[in-house]
């Protein structure tokens, strides 16, 4: 995919209104502030990192985190997502002595359900529910699916928070960016150009606080058109996609 | 057409505060002259800009007249990099008048004529630490001016100990035209700085004749008026 740059759009449009250099601050800060917005939505920039887990599950956000796509743990070339855990609580604790934050206890019950009988894991009928073939016959009435690992966002925290079970010292986080961090600048879809243009040109207008003014429907036409061009379905995916749908039966 | 100079436009304003050649006791002198040159070129500058680029939408001030200079030291002030304007140049908007602002980092290289620095209104050095896509305005370096101060966004004089700065600001700068090197101005100015200095001279009192006492057309002269000429 071809990049372009921040700059390069910014001189392009001090060139194509024949402005001086003393106008790229004002096209900087526009450009910027559009990139942000194209990011949200449109753009989408994800950025992957791979983050370590401190002490009491925590894991720090990267500086320009939006929203969340996956939370994975790293194994080998693969990475295995995690489910969200809302039932952690954001609340962090301390220990009294040291001041620094902890774990919290082991939790027994959560809205999971109950992860122990008496003492014994769940899973402990288990042995019991097969047959003399060794299939498994169910009958493990009230008992759930899912697991109990898995993460938080606590943006309050900048944080992730990991369940207490989880092992792991690192976990990769997948992520929209707010496109506002330094890499950002040199990392622009090309096909972005024109709608950042766009943008520029409408907030250097009289009507940049007017989204029916001609600038501001030029800007949105734009962005419709980078939404379009941005779509990677083509006809051969639309048609392998129902090829791929139906299987063989018998004939009737 | 002859070349215009400044010693051109001078004697010819000269002549007609004269009323024909000047007077060797005249009360204004060449030199005073010449720089009244300069102011005029100035102001008909700035007014050539507002009344015909910006009116045509240009925001470039084509056509006015930019004086470069060489080898402006930089020192470092309160921890920032600084450098002094040579001289005032035009007040533009946006700060134009300080057109550009060049950097030749080692004493063996070239000044960094097409990679100018970028100018800040301001204030705005400031506020841009605040942005984490731009603070450090995508690694290049900007500048401030306040007062004849130029301040820039990086430390560059820390970086580079050699660096020493062009620069290219719209001002008419009077002083570096002697009497025979031809002034960068548009051949429709002549007229005007001509008619602008006459206008300014034209108060001054004419040179009176010969005040010698044993000649009798000058005994009635009052002394307030008697002044030397030959």
């Amino acid at each position: 995919m071809n990049l372009t740059t921040i700059d390069i759009i910014v001189r392009r449009a001090l060139l194509e209104n024949n402005l001086p250099i003393h106008y790229y601050c004002e096209f900087l800060f526009h450009a910027a502030t559009c990139l942000r917005e194209l990011n949200f939505d449109t753009l989408q920039i994800v950025n992957t990192a791979n983050l370590p887990v401190g002490d009491y599950g925590e894991v720090n956000l990267p500086d320009d985190f939006v929203d969340d796509i996956t939370v994975c743990v790293p194994n080998g070339a693969g990475i295995f997502p995690l489910p969200k855990q809302d039932w952690l609580n954001p609340i962090r604790i301390h220990d009294v002595d040291s001041g620094e934050f902890v774990t919290y206890p082991p939790t027994d019950a959560g809205t999971n359900g109950l992860t122990t009988f008496y003492g014994l894991p769940m899973g402990w009928s288990y042995y019991w529910n097969v047959d003399s073939y060794g299939m498994y016959t169910g009958r493990r009435f009230g008992a759930h699916g899912g697991t109990v690992q898995g993460y938080k966002i606590v943006k309050e925290r900048r944080q992730i928070q990991m369940t207490e079970a989880f092992i792991g010292s690192n976990v990769v986080v997948q992520y929209i960016s707010d496109g506002q961090s330094v890499d950002a600048a040199s990392q622009i879809d090309y096909l972005a150009f024109s709608t950042i243009r766009s943008y520029q040109d409408w907030k250097r207008s009289g009507n940049a606080n007017n989204d029916n003014s001609p600038e501001g429907r030029a800007f949105y036409n734009q962005k419709r058109l980078l939404r379009a061009k941005l779509n990677p379905l083509t006809i051969m995916d639309i048609r392998n996609i129902i090829r791929t749908s139906y299987t063989a039966g018998i004939k009737m | 057409m002859a070349v215009t100079t400044i010693y051109r436009i001078m004697e010819q304003t000269y002549s007609l505060i004269s009323g024909g050649d000047p007077k060797a006791a005249s009360s204004i002198s060449e030199g005073e002259l010449k720089i009244a040159i300069g102011q005029v070129l100035n102001a008909m500058l700035k007014t050539e800009y507002f009344s015909v680029n910006l009116k045509m939408g240009e925001v470039i001030p084509n056509g006015s007249v930019l004086c470069s200079y060489e080898g402006i030291e930089v020192f470092t002030s309160n921890g920032k990099s600084q450098c002094t304007l040579p001289i005032k140049p035009l007040k533009l908007p946006r700060n134009m008048g300080v057109w550009g602002i060049y950097p030749k980092y080692t004493l063996s290289g070239n000044y960094e004529y097409d990679n100018e620095f970028i100018p800040l209104q301001m204030g705005q050095s400031a506020l841009i630490k605040s942005q984490p896509l731009f603070n450090d305005l995508l690694g290049m370096v900007g500048y401030e001016c306040i007062g004849d101060r130029v301040t820039f966004t990086k430390d560059i004089k820390s970086l580079f100990p050699d660096v020493v700065l062009a620069m290219r600001l719209a001002v008419m700068d009077i002083s570096q035209y002697d009497d025979y090197t031809p002034l960068p101005i548009l051949p429709e100015m002549e007229m005007q700085v001509i008619q602008e200095v006459y206008k300014l001279f034209m108060s001054q009192p004419a040179a009176d004749k010969v005040v010698d006492q044993t000649i009798a057309e000058g005994a009635g002269t009052p002394a307030n008026q008697q002044k030397q000429t030959l």
